[in-house]
């Protein structure tokens, strides 16, 4: 499978209308096939880990700022690679868990939080209760 | 007697909303999750303030997936922020890896899913975990055949008895990207064509 780094955002021509319109935004800074993505508390749309066309996985992270100056920037990397990962942007932080490694573990089990503020990621104290990757994730 | 200085008043002032949680917390809501965190540690007033804030943000929640050993599981957790702990929600009915997932209106809606690594997925089932409920609602299922690992974004100002969901991208019968973006309505299962992305 390809990983892209290509990257677009559906426009409703009215809010709350269904029918929208695609428009290409500038590329990432690298192909990312099993990123995760999330708003932050300023608008950014940020990008974290994923898996690029080595089949690598990622631990960098970056954001795009949307309206008159589209351009991506680098955001600290996650202190592991992480691809298929769970991921919610909550009370000015991102949390992460879980996902797929490069190594023979295949999966993690860690949690990380990026707080905005400091700009900074911290290891949380509170591992997943067993190896974890490929889940679906939800802020409830 | 005398009225304090003011110095003295300020101080005494000071003293006294410092120790009054509802102070903290409001700080901690302008500080956000790590610094709520990290006032923890400053007093028992700030502790109370912080921990009254952090129970009223919505937890992490993680369904299904696999494990290091590639097999599917059924569990679901949801990590809470105030205690920093993993906790048990009710488990779906079957294994499932790679579902879409998001939050409806407080109840938790996946879709569809596979139980097999590179696999599409059996059904384009639909499960609503409704707050506070034990086990899952079965929903209609999908009109349409299900897509791997689309993204799930809940539509919040639908106008539908259980909510709405736009399916985004994902991959087809023959494990092949596909640009769709589907509208489903959980009340009827029923799916829109909503628009497609480029090719």
């Amino acid at each position: 499978m390809t990983s892209l780094a290509s990257a677009e955002i559906l426009e409703p021509r009215a809010r709350g209308a269904i029918d929208a319109t695609w428009r290409e935004l500038p590329e990432m800074s690298v192909a990312r096939g099993g990123c995760r993505g999330c708003v932050l508390s300023d608008g950014r749309f940020a990008v974290l880990g994923g898996r690029n066309v080595e089949d690598e996985d990622l631990s960098s992270c970056e954001a795009l700022t949307v309206g008159n100056k589209e351009e991506w920037e680098s955001l600290p990397s996650m202190n592991e690679v992480r691809s298929s990962f769970a991921c919610v942007a909550v009370a000015g932080c991102i949390v992460v868990a879980g996902g797929d490694l490069s190594s023979a573990e295949f999966a993690s089990r860690s949690v990380e939080v990026f707080d905005e503020v400091l700009s900074r990621w911290l290891r949380l104290p509170c591992d997943l209760p067993y190896r974890l990757s490929d889940m679906g994730s939800a802020l409830l | 007697m005398a009225a304090p200085t003011t110095r003295a008043r300020a101080t005494w002032v000071t003293d006294r909303v410092t120790t009054l949680p509802e102070v903290w917390s409001i700080v901690a809501l302008h500080l956000g999750l790590v610094g709520a965190w990290r006032l923890m540690l400053v007093c028992k007033a700030a502790r109370i303030g912080a921990r009254d804030f952090l129970s009223t943000l919505p937890g992490l929640v993680v369904c299904g997936g696999f494990t290091s050993d590639i097999e599917p599981v059924k569990d679901v957790w949801r990590l809470d922020l105030a205690k920093l702990r993993w906790e048990a929600m009710p488990a779906l009915v079957d294994v499932r890896a790679h579902p879409a997932c998001c939050a409806v209106r407080s109840s938790l809606v996946i879709i569809g899913g596979t139980t097999r690594p590179s696999k599409i997925g059996e059904s384009g089932s639909v499960r609503m975990l409704l707050r506070g409920d034990e086990a899952y609602m079965n929903q209609p299922p999908l009109s349409c055949s299900f897509l791997l690992e689309p993204v799930a974004i809940a539509m919040e100002e639908s106008n539908s008895a259980a909510g709405q969901v736009l399916l985004l991208g994902g991959r087809d019968a023959n494990v092949e990207a596909v640009s769709s973006v589907y509208l489903v309505d959980l009340a009827t299962g029923r799916v829109h064509t909503a628009t497609k992305s480029p090719p």
